[in-house]
């Protein structure tokens, strides 16, 4: 589980204070799927660097297991919107460097590699290096990077932001497959509500600098969950609630 | 009239690089040979290419060229190994850490600018005449452009791939090998590539005091002789080893490093 | 339809077959291009780049040649020069021709001379086989290698008679006898008169130069040398011998040239210049008589311009001045020295070739009339 307690972020830019964060609190449940969605600049981005501990905290804490977080670890994976995978090594290499600094042995490396090839659909990929493959590639290989590590937690930042509609559905479609199989704890930014509906089980609406918490919604949407419920009137219902809930934040 | 056929064949010649390249030197020799034979200026100061061609034999039956070759090349060889290493080696500690960069790198900074034909006379005083002196100074010029491309290669490495790396578990000197240093290697040889012609020019300054043979050496002694022709076949020499080392550079890098080619197309 | 040959290649179908002409059809948006009447328009602009490009290189070679020859004209065929540049080496035996200049001699004959300093001599002559000095003056053994090279100069005068050329070496290295030289480190500056001093130096004591190990240095880096040890002597001309002997004190013996070799510093300027101009090389010749009067009467003062020119201290010149005898004149000794340097370095470069007549890059008449007394070469 995951405590965000009272946490505030500001730093200095051009010598003015900016807060990026304040006064974030929440919760997440173990092998729960969270959205946070916002606007550009909102800073959900900066709460998710916090999580990860990737960047410092003013003020408050986050803790993982009712330990403080004080920087990145294994037990939280994290697939970003570019510059994921390492361009100097090949995709299998890549996929294998969570089990490679665990120190499994060479055998149940590449066991767990292929595994996730072929999750992901790349095999004969295997030995490619990431400048060779299409974005939309690049980033179903960090998925599984990110999953073959199997850390508790997995954050992701807009991972499907950069690619083309067609792909995102796609590649939307790969997490939520491969998350039914593999639960955890996954924490999913992005500015796209339909993205948020159909992945999350809860969304988190944040509101534009500083980022302040404006609403909380629970999707109750049965799974497995396909494109079709895109359509459905329940989830109508949702996306209006929750556009509402956004839209007085880019008026105000 | 000539037919269309011949006439693309024709223009598919000419767009070969090797044809163009090659067509270009061809033209500046003819050039060159017609106006020395014009005798417009003194040729004595300034030999045309059959002279040096003359001479450029003279040197090569009699050894002496290979010779110059073989002293030059140790030099350059040794000295290029030593300032690549210590290049690199400065370069991680100053990219990564920022006392050493504040201390250290402004150090360097200043040192940088410093030419080695200035530095030849102190070169004398700490090392004499021998080989060590002349290494050093190939050294000196190799140095710096590898550590300022290392330096800048390790600390513009993205923060997004030793996030990553942390978040898989890799720490402490895990990410030197595994991110920093990789991430920083085209940098490296960015700098590496300009440092080929920068530990050329160091080395003819050192072979141009106490120095029994080389490439420079032969320049330098040659002009003192009044030998200009001699002098040419040295200066060009030394420029055709430039690129011919640059080139070598350029192949094996591409063929031990073939991902690094990529880079620009990683942020599409 | 018809490929004209100024397409780029992007333009042809890669897999599309022949057709009866043996051509490759065209893709249909290169077609389409055309129809439109871009491409076209590219291949007249290549087209047209090609004319401009090659009418621009024959004009640069044009400008080039035409600067080149209007240069040359000037330097040899104007009718009255009354301006000339002077390329001057840094040097002692320069002396006469510091004070003329620093006195103004040349200014009273009429000639406006620019002198222009070069750090060796070697130098000073470049300038003037570039024609961008009109006289130079340096040793005889510069002059020499160049008219053996087939340079057209002429020496016009030898201005200072000098035995500035020495040996030093480091007593605990082993040297305190001309014949300890033997297998020992020493340097010297190829093709100057110390390298042809070395040669006679060894040559008297029955060695040549394999017997040593010669290491290349300028004067000034040899003096650190054998300071630092690095080399167990040195062959050099003043003041580079006393700078390291003022550091080692007693440790050093110092070997004069004494008979072995008489150094002239001698006055050339190009043969051309001088037969378009040879009233200029007679007010050169006239302020530098001058200059030697000046030197015998006003002994102290011109030390002091020495001292100026040179960057040398008035006390460190003052102990030298003995070895420097200022006379400007022309004589058949100095075709002998020419001949044995002469021979000497046909010697190095092994070269088969007989040697010139020397008399033939002497230029008397200036200094004949001068002196009102022709001067004889004949040997």
């Amino acid at each position: 589980m995951i405590t965000v307690e009272n946490i505030s972020v500001a730093y200095r830019q051009r010598g003015q204070s900016v807060v990026a964060l304040e006064n974030l609190s929440f919760t997440v449940a173990d092998e729960e799927f969270l959205c946070i969605l916002g606007p550009s600049g909102c800073g959900k981005s900066t709460a998710l660097h916090v999580i990860g501990g990737f960047i410092p905290l003013t003020t408050g804490v986050v803790r993982h297991n009712g330990q403080m977080v004080r920087g990145p670890g294994k037990e939280r994976g994290v697939v970003f919107q570019q510059h994921n995978l390492f361009p100097w090594k090949t995709v299998e290499e890549n996929i294998g460097f969570g089990p490679r600094m665990r120190g499994e042995t060479k055998q149940r490396r590449k066991e767990i590699v292929s595994d996730y090839i072929k999750i992901i659909g790349l095999m004969g990929f295997e030995r490619s290096y990431p400048e060779e493959l299409s974005v939309g590639m690049k980033q179903r290989v960090a998925l599984a990077r990110a999953f073959a590590n199997d850390p508790e937690v997995l954050l992701m930042d807009e991972p499907f932001a950069s690619l083309d509609s067609q792909t995102a559905l796609t590649m939307r479609q790969l997490l939520l497959k491969i998350w039914s199989q593999r639960r955890k704890m996954v924490i999913f930014v992005t500015h796209d509500i339909d993205e948020a509906i159909l992945l999350a089980d809860r969304v988190l609406v944040l509101s534009s600098r500083p980022g302040k918490l404006k609403g909380e919604f629970r999707i109750q949407l049965p799974r497995p969950r396909t494109s079709e419920c895109l359509v459905t009137p329940h989830y109508v219902d949702l996306k209006k609630t929750i556009l509402s809930s956004c839209h007085s934040e880019v008026m105000g | 009239m000539i037919n269309e056929s011949f006439k693309r064949r024709l223009f598919w010649i000419g767009q070969s690089k090797i044809v163009r390249g090659t067509s270009a030197f061809v033209a500046v020799i003819v050039l060159w040979e017609f106006l020395s034979s014009l005798r417009l200026y003194n040729t004595l100061l300034f030999p045309g290419p059959r002279r040096i061609a003359m001479a450029f034999s003279d040197m090569f039956v009699s050894g002496e060229w290979f010779g110059d070759l073989r002293d030059s090349g140790v030099r350059y060889s040794l000295g290029f190994v030593l300032g690549s290493v210590i290049g690199v080696g400065l370069g991680t500690l100053t990219g990564r850490i920022p006392v050493l960069r504040d201390t250290l790198g402004v150090l360097l900074n200043y040192m940088r600018s410093t030419p080695s034909v200035a530095l030849i006379p102190l070169v004398i005083v700490w090392f004499g005449i021998g080989e060590e002196a002349k290494v050093f100074v190939v050294a000196w010029g190799v140095t710096f452009p590898v550590w300022v491309n290392t330096h800048s290669g390790i600390a513009e490495v993205e923060k997004e791939y030793v996030w990553a790396a942390r978040s898989l578990g890799a720490e402490g000197s895990d990410l030197y090998w595994e991110v920093y240093l990789p991430r920083a290697v085209p940098f490296v040889i960015a700098g590496t590539r300009i440092a080929i012609a920068t530990g050329f020019f160091s080395l003819a300054a050192a072979e141009m005091a106490g120095a029994f043979g080389g490439v420079a050496f032969r320049i330098f002694h040659s002009h003192q002789m009044f030998r200009t022709d001699k002098m040419m076949v040295g200066i060009l020499t030394i420029g055709a080893l430039g690129v011919l080392c640059d080139r070598l550079f350029v192949s094996l890098t591409g063929w031990l490093l073939p991902w690094w080619r990529g880079e620009s197309q990683l942020d599409k | 339809m018809m490929v004209d040959f100024l397409y780029r290649p992007e333009h042809f179908e890669m897999n599309a077959p022949f057709n009866e002409q043996g051509e490759r059809a065209i893709d249909t948006a290169s077609y389409l291009r055309e129809a439109t009447g871009v491409i076209s328009m590219e291949r007249k602009r290549h087209g047209r780049a090609k004319v401009w490009l090659v009418a621009f290189i024959l004009v640069a070679c044009a400008l080039v040649a035409l600067v080149v020859y209007v240069r040359n004209g000037q330097r040899n065929g104007s009718t009255d020069v009354t301006k000339i540049t002077y390329a001057m080496p840094v040097t002692v035996a320069a002396i006469p021709a510091y004070v003329a200049a620093e006195k103004g001699f040349w200014t009273d004959e009429g000639l406006d001379v620019r002198p222009e300093m070069f750090s060796a001599g070697r130098l000073a002559l470049d300038a003037l086989l570039a024609q961008n000095a009109e006289v130079m003056s340096v040793s005889e053994t510069p002059l020499m290698h160049a008219i053996l090279q087939g340079n057209k100069i002429y020496i016009v005068a030898t201005v200072t008679d000098h035995q500035e050329v020495k040996f030093i070496g480091r007593r605990d290295k082993g040297i305190a006898d001309p014949k300890d030289l033997r297998g020992k480190r020493i340097a010297t500056l190829p093709g100057t008169n110390s390298d042809y001093f070395m040669y006679e130096f060894l040559k008297a004591s029955g060695m040549d130069i394999g017997d040593v190990k010669v290491t290349n240095l300028s004067p000034p880096d040899m003096v650190t040398a054998l300071v630092q040890g690095n080399i167990d002597g040195y062959f050099a001309w003043e003041p580079h011998v006393s700078y390291a002997r003022k550091q080692l004190g007693d440790n050093v013996v110092v070997f004069g040239p004494s008979e072995l070799y008489h150094g002239r510093h001698c006055v050339a300027m190009n043969q051309d210049f001088v037969r378009a101009h040879p009233e200029v090389v007679e007010k050169l010749i006239r302020g530098l008589v001058r200059a030697e009067e000046y030197v015998k009467a006003h002994p102290e003062e011109s030390m002091a311009i020495v001292a100026k020119r040179t960057g040398m201290e008035v006390d460190a010149l003052k102990a030298l001045w003995p070895e420097y005898k200022v006379r400007v004149g022309l004589d058949k000794d100095l075709t002998q020295i020419l001949d044995r340097e002469g021979k000497w370095a046909r010697g190095i470069n092994k070269s088969p070739e007989p040697l010139p007549d020397w008399r033939q890059f002497l230029y008397p008449d200036a200094i004949g009339r001068v002196r009102g007394v022709p001067v004889n070469l004949e040997p």
